[in-house]
């Protein structure tokens, strides 16, 4: 019996689980360096077909990288297919951006979370190719197009430019039954067939013709790892694995002509298709969706004909999860600092509703929950959803898994996200099919274009402090708005609707700007993030003869994504009811303790004032009413924004709200001075929906008790919680009964998401100071899990601060 | 009717049957050397000093004079003319606080229902502890009253130490008691407790005799009552009873820090820790009597 393991009980030795442990310490060390291949292989590509269109340009050059990139086979591995030349190499994509590569080379390895060791020879590589790009990436053209005013406003910190300023969008999750349908060949011969037609535009055959090209790449791809495979296995001694190999080598060549047939080649194909669509481009969040349901009827087939059997199936379950932690993605510093931990966001869902309204959980999501309990790796971000019909049992080995440590699964409740997809005008059982992708975002697998969220992050604890600054940022100096007609930072508010008022004002100032910069971002990934491969996965690209950036898809929903909802509502509430009822303030003493950070008696006088006001997550209406009515005034603007796809083919093309922020609220609360809820100047933000750092003091009923007054049911762009509980308070069989049903009772309680940290605080500071001893501590950031060690120590800091609940 | 009341603990995993919110009332009729629960001993609010709050800045001192009196410790305190709400406004970094606020049935109950989809999934509930909860019978009896209208269970913590009349409503309107059982011997009680357990006992008949659900807890303090010899009294005590669970409660000391914010002086140090063969001891004895064990409840 494997300690490790949740309930399974293994029957026969078919999971080898010394390997596993091989495999995963590699991963437990990897070490992160750049891969230079993928480079120079595009640049030689785009040098020789300046003129063409870029879709084309791209896939030719997808090809030739997939022709002619370095390959291996990973010892121990029953998954086959590398990102890059090395095992956690992140692949350089220059067409996206390339001078923050050539600007911050030499410090990637100094940096103070998420370091990359880059070799000589590989900065030289990189440099060689840069000149040629510059002026003709996709980052040159978004900052060609960004007006002024939007510098403007990013300078005061209340935008950032997200990850799609410069670089790919990733963000999708692929129809797999039709992957799995018809395979590679298969999309080839559906894009010949398309190019028949009579009539086509110009853009229609350029895409079909990527698609074709595309296509081949990945079939040559597949060839030459069957024939890598026959070579190692021939030279192979161990007799395991050399049958192995040579099944390997077989399956290979097998999956580069016909469709798929078996269980094995099911997960072999989910890992090719999610990696080569991370060879395509470097967006992030390529998620698997929900993989207990696409797999499972290829997994029974099996297992009713006597092919493989149970135990064999968590083994290569188990690799494929684990070599999901062999791809990875350099970010400049400035976007790391809102991703830290080396993040892809791969999401892979369990369980939950079928279309048909009845719940899907099957043997595979079972043994999915094991792997994970063996993977325990960051990689991939996997959630649950939990609905009536869910067992029991399933819940408990949830609660199990959760109560290892590190951070996963996320529970989703189908009470509240089916619902809240629906609010989007789906059909029911459209909405049934959510899924999750990248941290908490939720989407329908195969139908979604890129980017549920994410792509401006709007700073709410920055817009509050205009707010109290009359518009002005008190660092910067910078005004774009004078709310009451005068420049200066001087401003009185009579009474709290005036106050509110000007909340509401900047709000949509802010968000139009924000609006303004996805645009800008789109209509150029439209050009620059023209990705023949992915697109052909999703509905309705191949019919329309369209990428997803063009208006390829069948549903298309955009959310920016928003920063600080409860340190806003609970600075509201603060100066409600200290400046406006009790009057034991005035706004200018508020302020002016404001400015000197609560320094000195008087400011510690009355930063407790502010402390004491009520706060949210405390189960206390008189706040949490307030924070809610700080999400419906931005749910509020959403109708007057419609994606840059608007009419164009997708259905859809409306704004939806998400929390789903990642580490964004550590360094978004770096550019924010102390707020009137008492928080000091340059501390962390709150994270998602969660209540503010150490304001939750009655415990985690109350913490949901508050949440749940939140329009939750109309996030269909995602609802983030993370909550920390006390490892001695989940210990003993008896606990995890008591977990469990507080799991169970999340979907009751109008809880979109929650997501659990079981670790205590002496542990964290302990590995903080000796991270070297704690290589394998894992904990949840905000959405999505990350190696302790790897996170900055602002961000190592904020997630000690978050209350623990010590039952 | 108004309750006195120290705290609201919610997602409770040790006070009973599934998720509970434990209500812990002011007030108790035993002094326990080892309390955990020191700020729940009287029924008036008692007023907490957090030396490491505390920056020395002499507000309080200036405003308290006859109070309070400043020095590079922190300060000391005359408790008796302490004004503590005073101080606890007073003081800019919150080095005093107070335990407890007022609340009527109908108020606690509401707070209490907030909370009840967790009961319901997970066959949990509400538990009055305190303090001694049955100090105040009338409100709880109140409250379970008001509760069982809402279909939620309730469960009693209690050590007995309460006249029998005054109890009985309360014990009689309650799913579930659990019962401390300090020490069979009433010398050895008095020692520990300041009480004799002659009442304890006799109440503990009287509540078994009314059929009620009782779960006992015996708690193990190194050096006072660890004897095999009181705690085969105690369990055969029990026993007679036909009393099915004993919670072994093992003596810890997460509650001493509290003692110098009181003020109060923590008379058990350096007691030593609790043998665990004597645990093991006690978890057999009671089992062969066919009683089932856990330790910690």
């Amino acid at each position: 019996m494997n300690n490790k393991l949740l309930s399974f009980v293994p029957q026969n030795q078919d999971c080898d689980f010394v390997r596993i442990e091989r495999l995963q310490n590699k991963m437990y060390h990897r070490k992160a360096t750049l891969c230079a291949e993928r480079a120079e292989i595009y640049t030689e590509v785009f040098q020789n077909t300046e003129g063409e269109a870029m879709v084309l340009r791209k896939a030719k050059a997808f090809n030739e990288t997939l022709s002619r990139m370095s390959i291996y086979i990973e010892p121990d591995s029953l998954i086959v297919g590398n990102q890059a030349c090395r095992n956690f190499a992140a692949p350089i994509f220059p067409e996206y951006s390339i001078d923050w590569i050539v600007e911050e080379m030499d410090e990637f390895e100094k940096r103070s979370g998420d370091s990359f060791f880059v070799d000589e020879e590989t900065k030289e590589r990189i440099r060689a190719i840069a000149p040629y790009w510059y002026g003709k990436t996709h980052k040159d053209e978004v900052l060609r197009n960004l007006p002024k005013i939007n510098r403007l406003a990013e300078e005061q910190g209340v935008l950032h430019r997200g990850g799609i300023s410069m670089s790919g969008d990733g963000h999708i999750i692929p129809n797999h039954e039709f992957v799995f349908e018809n395979g590679f060949a298969g999309f080839k011969k559906i894009a010949e067939e398309h190019l028949k037609e009579d009539g086509l535009a110009q853009e229609q055959k350029d895409f079909y013709e990527s698609v074709i090209i595309t296509m081949d790449g990945a079939m040559t791809y597949c060839r030459r790892f069957s024939k890598l495979a026959k070579e190692e296995a021939e030279s192979c001694t161990d007799e395991k694995r050399k049958k192995e190999l040579l099944e390997i080598s077989a399956m290979m060549q097998h999956l580069s002509e016909d469709k798929v047939e078996s269980f094995y080649e099911a997960v072999e194909t989910v890992y090719l298709v999610h990696l080569l669509m991370m060879i395509e481009s470097n967006g992030h969040s390529f998620s698997f969706g929900r993989f207990d349901q696409f797999v499972y009827p290829y997994y029974k087939k099996d297992v009713e004909e006597g092919r493989i059997t149970k135990e064999k199936a968590l083994e290569i379950i188990t690799h494929f999860f684990i070599m999901t932690n062999s791809l990875n993605k350099i970010r400049p510093w400035d976007h790391t600092q809102y991703s830290g931990g080396y993040p892809l966001y791969s999401n892979l869902m369990l369980s939950g509703m079928k279309p048909d309204g009845t719940d899907g959980t099957n043997e595979v999501s079972y043994l999915c929950l094991e792997a994970m309990a063996l993977n325990g790796l960051p990689e991939p971000n996997l959630s649950v959803r939990n609905n009536e019909n869910t067992p029991h049992e399933f819940m408990r080995d949830t609660a199990r898994l959760i109560r290892r440590g590190f951070g996963m699964p996320s529970v989703f409740s189908d009470d509240v996200c089916i619902p809240a997809m629906s609010s989007l005008g789906l059909p029911i059982e459209v909405a049934r099919d959510y899924t999750s992708m990248g941290c908490v975002e939720t989407a329908i697998p195969g139908k979604w274009n890129h980017r549920a969220t994410g792509m401006t992050y709007i700073n709410f604890g920055k817009i509050l402090e205009l707010v109290m600054n009359n518009g002005q940022d008190p660092a910067s100096g910078i005004q774009l708005v004078q709310l009451n007609g005068k420049p200066g930072r001087e401003i009185e508010y009579q009474n709290y609707e005036e106050l509110w008022a000007a909340w509401e004002r900047l709000l949509e100032f802010y968000s139009d700007l924000a609006y303004d910069c996805d645009i800008v971002c789109d209509t150029a990934l439209k050009v620059y993030d023209a990705d023949a491969f992915a697109s052909s996965t999703i509905n309705d690209s191949l019919k329309r003869g369209k990428t997803l950036k063009n208006g390829g898809a069948e549903y298309d929903y955009v959310s920016s994504s928003n920063i600080g909802p409860s340190v806003v509502g609970d600075s509201l509430a603060a100066v409600k009811k200290l400046v406006f009822e009790d009057k034991v303030l005035t706004l200018k003493e508020l302020r002016d303790a404001m400015d000197q950070n609560f320094e000195g008696t008087e400011g510690a006088r009355i930063r407790k004032l502010c402390r004491k006001a009520p706060k949210f997550g405390n189960d206390i209406d008189y706040v949490d009413t307030i924070v809610a009515d700080v999400y419906e005034s931005y749910l509020k603007l959403l109708p007057k924004y419609h994606t840059e796809r608007y009419g164009k083919g997708p259905k859809g093309c409306t704004y939806t709200m998400s929390t789903s922020n990642i580490t964004s609220y550590v360094p978004n609360g770096f550019d924010v001075g102390a707020t009137p809820d008492g928080r000091l100047a340059g501390k962390p933000l709150n994270e998602g929906a969660s209540p503010c750092l150490g304001a939750d003091k009655n415990g985690p009923i109350a913490v949901i008790n508050s949440v749940s007054k939140l329009p939750n049911r109309k996030m269909a762009g995602g609802q983030l919680l993370n909550m920390r509980f006390s490892p001695g308070s989940l210990a003993g069989e008896d606990n995890l009964e008591k977990f469990t049903a507080f799991l169970e009772t999340l979907r009751k309680k109008n809880i979109f998401h929650d997501q659990f940290n079981v670790v205590d605080s002496e542990t964290l500071k302990k590995a903080k100071a000796h991270p070297e001893d704690y290589p394998d501590l894992m904990v949840r950031v905000a959405g999505y899990c990350a190696l302790f060690s790897t996170l900055m120590p602002e961000a190592q800091d904020a997630i000690i601060e978050r209350t623990e609940f010590a039952l | 009717m108004i309750g006195h009341i120290g705290k609201l603990q919610h997602y409770s995993t040790k006070d009973g049957p599934g998720i509970r919110t434990t209500v812990f009332l002011l007030g108790c009729s035993l002094r326990c050397r080892w309390c955990a629960n020191p700020e729940f001993l009287n029924p008036e609010l008692t007023l907490m000093y957090f030396k490491d709050r505390c920056q020395r800045c002499g507000l309080c001192a200036k405003a308290y004079p006859d109070a309070i009196t400043l020095s590079a410790e922190g300060c000391q305190i005359d408790r008796k003319k302490a004004d503590a709400n005073a101080l606890v406004d007073l003081c800019p970094y919150d080095s005093y606080e107070v335990q407890g606020f007022d609340l009527s049935a109908e108020e606690l109950v509401q707070r209490l229902l907030k909370d009840r989809e967790f009961y319901e999934t997970s066959h949990g509930g509400v538990t009055f502890s305190g303090g001694e909860c049955l100090l105040q019978a009338e409100f709880v009896s109140e409250c379970i009253k008001l509760l069982h209208k809402e279909g939620i269970h309730v469960t009693l913590d209690t050590a007995g130490n309460v006249p029998w009349e005054t109890m009985e409503p309360a014990i009689q309107e309650a799913d579930l008691i659990l019962y401390d059982i300090k020490a069979f011997d009433s010398e050895l009680h008095r020692q520990g407790t300041g009480v004799g357990n002659e009442l304890i006992r006799s109440s503990f008949k009287k509540i078994t005799e009314l059929g009620k659900r009782v779960i006992v807890r015996m708690i193990l303090i190194p050096g006072y009552n660890d004897t095999k010899e009181d705690i085969m009294q105690r369990i055969d005590f029990v026993s007679g009873c036909n009393v099915k669970q004993i919670d072994f409660l093992k003596y810890h000391i997460l509650g001493v820090g509290k003692y110098e914010k009181l003020g109060m002086e923590y008379e058990l140090k350096d007691i030593g820790s609790l043998d665990e063969s004597i645990v093991e001891f006690a978890q057999l004895y009671a089992q062969k009597k066919g009683i089932r064990t856990t330790v910690g409840g």
